[in-house]
Parts: structure tokens; sequence; C-alpha cells
């Protein structure tokens, strides 16, 4: 689940970053970015509380 | 290959929490409420009150409100002293609360006041607003009440009424609101709340006067004092003073800013620099977590010195901005092109960052109840502290709310519900959730949207002049839960300090209403007796009649300003950092908010803060250890506050005996 989570906020912000450069800040493509690295920062905190121990053991 | 163990969020919060803690989190709950306690509270009503609303009428300062509560303090510890009695810091710090609301309450008339005279001017004439105020705001132009400057006058019946319904559900949103924000920030989440230990701090140091030891912290709160009487004398005292016998006042050090700005627009145009001069922030350097600090001065001086510069300006975006402007004007240029935009998408960041982390929790609530107390995630409240349900808390705040969405129902008859509705039951849980957790981190207000109330009006397309004088349900608990955490540091117990502001709630209403009746009766107000309010209040009454004409048409200037682009570029950004934080630098999320509340920061304004985070880190932590140092730095806070706040008083009461001496020629 960890990779996904790092997949998810890689992805977006990447996404994000080229929504500026490339679409000059379109707010469509920025809100998709955002909603991608909000999932992702959500998948984050589920894993660090429900995950992670299982993880580590 | 085997990846290192992280540590989480939650790991490190506790452990800043716990650094937070004064007496190791362990502590037994007491009740501060006693009849000394209410007699503190009646002689401050009655005495420390009628200072700070002839100060403000005055000199438009409100700086009798930071020192009063200190001042009344430390009077009732030197009462208990002489009495050969003691003072507990539950008594101590109940009373620092009641004299902060009695300094506070003198402002609930003073909307009376100046509707009285708004009525009278000729702006509202010339505006044509005047006969339509409402009659639940003030009482007709020609009405008796107005001509003699009486309060008490039945003419008033019905603005008071209207207040004193608000006042009681005002009580149930603001016990229940901030108890459940507490409940979630610090019970749950563990946040660490870190300028909380210093009122308690300083309330526990002077409880320990009035007792037979002294400990280490009464002489730390003498070292803070005296330090403070040294910087207020200088920074208040010197200027207060000259300028009751002199045209222009003396200033050793420009107050509030050395500005630098004109001088760096050179290599860093559009770029800000004003260093600040109050440096009693140095104090709040050496208790707020370095970390944050020192992240939040390397946002600002990205902000001013390589993405004001060198890619907003250079795209044009900041396009007002002309060389030879200062640090007000450039501040307003960039905010009105780029930053308040911005800043409103980083807020939203911060809501969302917040339900991120706090939704798990929620998901594990079942489990929360079975955690023990004071372990993350868990919602065990301590014996004794004096907790009540949180149905109860939610219970309390939708009915305060409910009610006060049927009054101004009441007053606006004719305004959308829905709007009303909206603004109280989902702006404001989400406004306040924010800034509950930006006091938990950072200490201070991190979401504050401006014109939130003009905006919804002017999209309501709502005519009436009437909406401009009702209140609108927005509010904020975020500082209000702090208020909560310090309850809990100090071992107050929760109760207590909702039967004693219920208790002498009536007397400072009371009093409240007196000391506005005498004032008013002795001259006129604006008049020559209140320079301050004779400069500004008749400007304030134009400004105020072109609000209430002008904004109908919707170009107000601030709603312009606000751009979706930038508002989606705020909160993009900020997450994208956020999420590429967690995953680089894990268990280090208090860079990320640094970070993100120093972008768009003025750096000169953070430097005594800097100042105080690198003395505490590599000089103090070295002589007196971290536990020690953790534990000297919320009362030596507390004792520059008290040291700075005397001064400020008494330099109130010189100049208040000089205005009062009249010059005749004979």
């Amino acid at each position: 689940m960890y990779i996904l989570v790092a997949f998810l906020i890689i992805l977006g912000s990447a996404g994000w970053i080229l929504s500026i450069i490339v679409m000059k800040g379109e707010i469509i493509y920025q809100l998709i970015s955002m909603g991608v690295i909000a999932i992702g920062i959500f998948a984050a905190h589920f894993w660090e509380e429900f995950f992670r121990d299982r993880e580590k053991k | 290959m085997a990846r290192r163990v992280r540590e989480t969020q939650a790991e490190e919060w506790q452990a800043w929490a716990k650094r937070y803690d004064i007496d190791d989190g362990i502590r037994t709950f007491e009740s501060g409420l006693t009849w000394k306690v209410i007699f503190g509270a009646l002689f401050i009503g009655l005495i420390m009150m009628p200072g700070s609303i002839y100060l403000q009428l005055i000199s438009g300062e409100f700086s009798g409100g930071a020192a009063a509560p200190w001042v009344a303090v430390i009077l009732f510890t030197e009462l208990a002293r002489r009495s050969f009695t003691t003072a507990k810091r539950q008594e101590l710090y109940i009373l620092l609360g009641l004299a902060g609301a009695a300094v506070a309450a003198g402002g609930r008339y003073t909307g009376y006041i100046w509707n009285a005279y708004l009525i009278q001017t000729p702006q509202a004439e010339n505006f044509e607003i005047a006969d339509k105020i409402p009659r639940w705001v003030v009482p007709p132009k020609d009405s008796i009440a107005i001509a003699t400057r009486s309060l008490l006058h039945s003419d008033w019946s019905l603005p008071i009424t209207v207040m004193l319904i608000n006042l009681v559900l005002s009580q149930l949103r603001g016990i229940g609101g901030p108890y459940l924000m507490f409940r979630l920030t610090a019970d749950l989440e563990r946040l660490p709340f870190p300028m909380a230990p210093v009122s308690a701090q300083g309330a526990t140091a002077l409880a320990e006067t009035t007792g037979k030891e002294e400990t280490w912290r009464w002489r730390v709160f003498s070292l803070g004092s005296m330090a403070g009487l040294f910087w207020g004398g200088i920074y208040i005292g010197v200027p207060s003073l000259t300028g009751v016998m002199m045209s222009k006042p003396i200033q050793i050090l420009p107050i509030p800013v050395i500005d630098f700005t004109q001088s760096i627009e050179g290599f860093a145009p559009t770029g800000i620099f004003a260093l600040s001069t109050n440096f009693a922030m140095i104090l709040s350097g050496f208790v707020m977590p370095f970390p944050v600090i020192i992240t939040q001065f390397m946002g600002a001086v990205f902000t001013q010195f390589i993405l004001n510069p060198q890619i907003l300006y250079r795209a044009e975006i900041l396009n007002l901005w002309k060389p030879g402007l200062d640090m007000r004007s450039t501040g307003l240029y960039n905010s009105l092109n780029f930053w308040f935009s911005f800043g409103i998408g980083k807020s939203f960041a911060f809501a969302v960052i917040g339900l991120a982390v706090a939704t798990p929790m929620f998901v594990k609530f079942r489990e929360a109840r079975q955690k023990e107390v004071g372990e993350r995630g868990s919602l065990q409240t301590p014996p004794g502290r004096g907790d009540f349900p949180i149905w109860l808390a939610i219970g309390m705040w939708v009915v305060g709310m409910a009610g006060y969405i049927y009054l101004i129902h009441w007053m606006i008859p004719n305004f959308p519900l829905i709007f009303l509705l909206g603004l109280g039951f989902i702006y404001t849980p989400i406004d306040s959730y924010i800034n509950a957790r930006a006091f938990g981190i950072l200490s201070r207000r991190l979401f504050q949207v401006p014109y939130v109330r003009e905006s919804f009006i002017i999209v309501s397309r709502y005519e009436e002049i009437d909406i401009w004088f009702a209140p609108f349900p927005i509010e904020d608990y975020g500082a209000g839960t702090q208020h909560w955490r310090v309850l809990e540091l100090t071992g107050t117990r929760f109760t207590s300090d909702i039967a004693a502001r219920l208790i002498t709630l009536p007397i400072l209403l009371v009093s409240g209403i007196l000391v506005w009746h005498f004032i008013w009766k002795l001259a006129p107000i604006p008049s020559a007796q209140y320079p301050y309010v004779q400069y500004f209040w008749p400007i304030n009454a134009t400004n105020q009649c072109l609000w209430v004409t002008a904004l109908r048409d919707g170009r107000g200037q601030m709603i312009q300003a606000i751009r979706g682009t930038y508002v989606s570029a705020g909160l993009g950004s900020s997450l994208g950092l956020y999420g590429l934080m967690w995953l680089i630098f894990p268990g280090k999320s208090m860079y990320f908010y640094g970070l993100l509340g120093g972008i768009g920061e003025d750096p000169g304004r953070l430097i005594p803060l800097l100042i105080g985070a690198l003395v505490g880190r590599f000089y103090m932590i070295k002589k007196f250890g971290l536990k020690r140092w953790f534990m000297f730095n919320p009362v030596l806070a507390a004792g520059f506050t008290c040291g700075t706040g005397l001064v400020g008083m008494a330099t109130v009461a010189i100049a208040l005996l000089s205005k009062a001496v009249i010059v005749t020629q004979f």
C-alpha cells in the first residue's frame, strides 16, 4: 500500500506542476491533479493508522 | 531490502505534546471557583473595565486588554499574601480568564454608542440611510434616549433584549463549539498547543508566591518580569510618556517596523522586508517548536527574495507594484494581485490535510474509546477533569446556532435562510476546525477568508440596508480551543471554569452598561474629550455609508481579487508539498507546517522569532538541558508579558491623569 500511496502523491504532484507549466494554470487540470494528491494523502494516513504496524512486523 | 521504520506524524506530535506538557502530564484537577475569585471578578468589572473603555476612546488602543488580567492577578496574589492565605493556580487561571472577559465585556456596548452616533451623522442623512437603520439596532434619531445620551432608557429595551437573547445563545455555542474542537485536536489528535503552557505556567508561578515555599518558577517569573519591565519601558513607556509632554513622541526604536522594502527593490522588486522591532517576540521564539520557526523563516525568505521578484513579477502576475512603494503598499498590491487568492487555497489545504489526518481516527472511533487516557487516538478523559459528553457539546452548539440563525432570520426575514444555514452549519465548523488545528500546531490563526459576509450579501442580491446591521453566523472557535488546553495544564476542572463564567456574566453585563452610560453622560462621543474617536469616527461613518450603499453593485475590490486559478495554485502546491514531504521526511510534519505558514510572509517580521529559536536551541538547551529549558521558557515568557503589561498600565494611568487635568488661564 505504501508503494501505491507514493505513486499517487508523485503522480499528482507531477501532474500539478505540468498543469502550471504546460497548461498555464488551467483550473480543470489543477483540480484533477489536486484530487489525485488528496487521495494520496488520505491513503497515506490510512496506511499509517491501519497498515504500517502490520508491514513493520 | 528492509525499509527503515518510519516515524509517523502521530508519534512526532505525541513527542512534542509531551515537551509542552507541564508536570509530565500527571495532575489532579481541582475547582478554581471560589468566593475570592468572584470578588476578584467584581473588582475587575468595576475598576478595570472603565479604564480600558476610556483608553479605547482616547487612544484607540486596546493595550489595557493584554495587561489588565495580569495586573488583576498580581493584585489578587498580593492581597492573598497580606491576608496570610494562599491562592491556588486554578483560582488564578480562572481569574486571568475572567479579567480578560471583563475587559472584553466593555466592548459589548460600543456598538450602541457608535450606532447612536451614526444615525445622527450628516453622512447617514446624505446617503439616505438614517431613517432605514432598523429599530433593533438603535432607537430612532429623534429619541430622547439619544438626545439625553442615556443608555438607561426604555427606548434601548429592544436592542438590549436582542443582545441578551444572543448572549444566552452565544454561551451555548461558546462552550459547546470550542469544547468539541478541543476534544478532537487535543485529546484525539494530541496536538501540542505550544503557547498554551505560557498562561498555565504564569498562573502556576504566581500561585507559588502565596505559598510557604518559593520554587524555581518564581525566580524565573521574576527574571522574565524584570526583562519585560525593561523592554516595556523602552517600547511602550518612553513613547507614551513623551507623547504626553511633547507634540511628537520619542521612539527609541521605530514602532512597529524598520522598513527595508525600498532598499531591496533593486535586486528583489515586489519583495517585502520590514524588520519587526517588537523584540518581545524573541520570547515566543524560545517557546515555539524550533523546526516550525526555521522553516517558516525559510519559506518567507524564499517568497520575498525568489518567488515574488524572480517568478511572479517576471511573469507579470504582480503587475500593480511600482518602484518606491513601502511595505504596506507593496503588501497590499501583492495581495490583490496574487497572495490573497493563494492564501485562501493554502488555508483550504490545511483543512484537507487535517481531515486526512483525522478521518482514520474517526474510522477507529470504537477503538478510540478503549484506548488509554493521554494516548493519541483516544477519547478517554482523565478522571476529575470535569468533562461532559461529546453529544451534549454538539447538542449545545446546535441549539445555540439554530437559535442564533432564527434570531437573525427574525431581524432580516427577506434574506435567504439557506445562506445563514450554510454559514452557520458548514462554514463555521470548517473554519473552526482548521483554526483549532492551526492553534494546536502553530499557535496562530491560519484560515481567514476576508469579506465572507460581504461576498454572501452580494451573491444573495439582497438590497435592504438592514443586512449591514445584522449579525452573521460566522464564528471561529480556534483560539477558544487553546483555552481548554490551558485549563487542562493548570489542572482546573472544566465545570468550574464554565460556572465561573456564567456566574460573573450578569455582573459584567450590568457594570458594562453602567460604565458606558456614565462615560457617555460625561461628554458626547465623539467630542474633544475623546480625541481618537473624534478623529476616526467621522471617516468611519463615511466608509460604512459607502459600504452599505456601494456594494450593492458588486464592485468590491477584494471580491474581484479572488481568482480561481491562484486559489487552486495555493491548494495544489500546498497539497503537493505536504505529500512529497510526507514521503521524503517521515515524521517531520512540523517542517511542512512551518513552510506553509512562512510562504507569503515577510521574513523581517519573523527575525525576532528566529533569534529566540536560535538562542534557545544552540545556547539555552546546551546550558540548561532540554527538559529544564522547556520547563523554564513558558514561565519566562509569562513573566515577560506581565512585566510589559505593568509598564503599559502604569503609563496609561499617567497619560489618563494628564489628560484629565484642564489647564485654565488663571
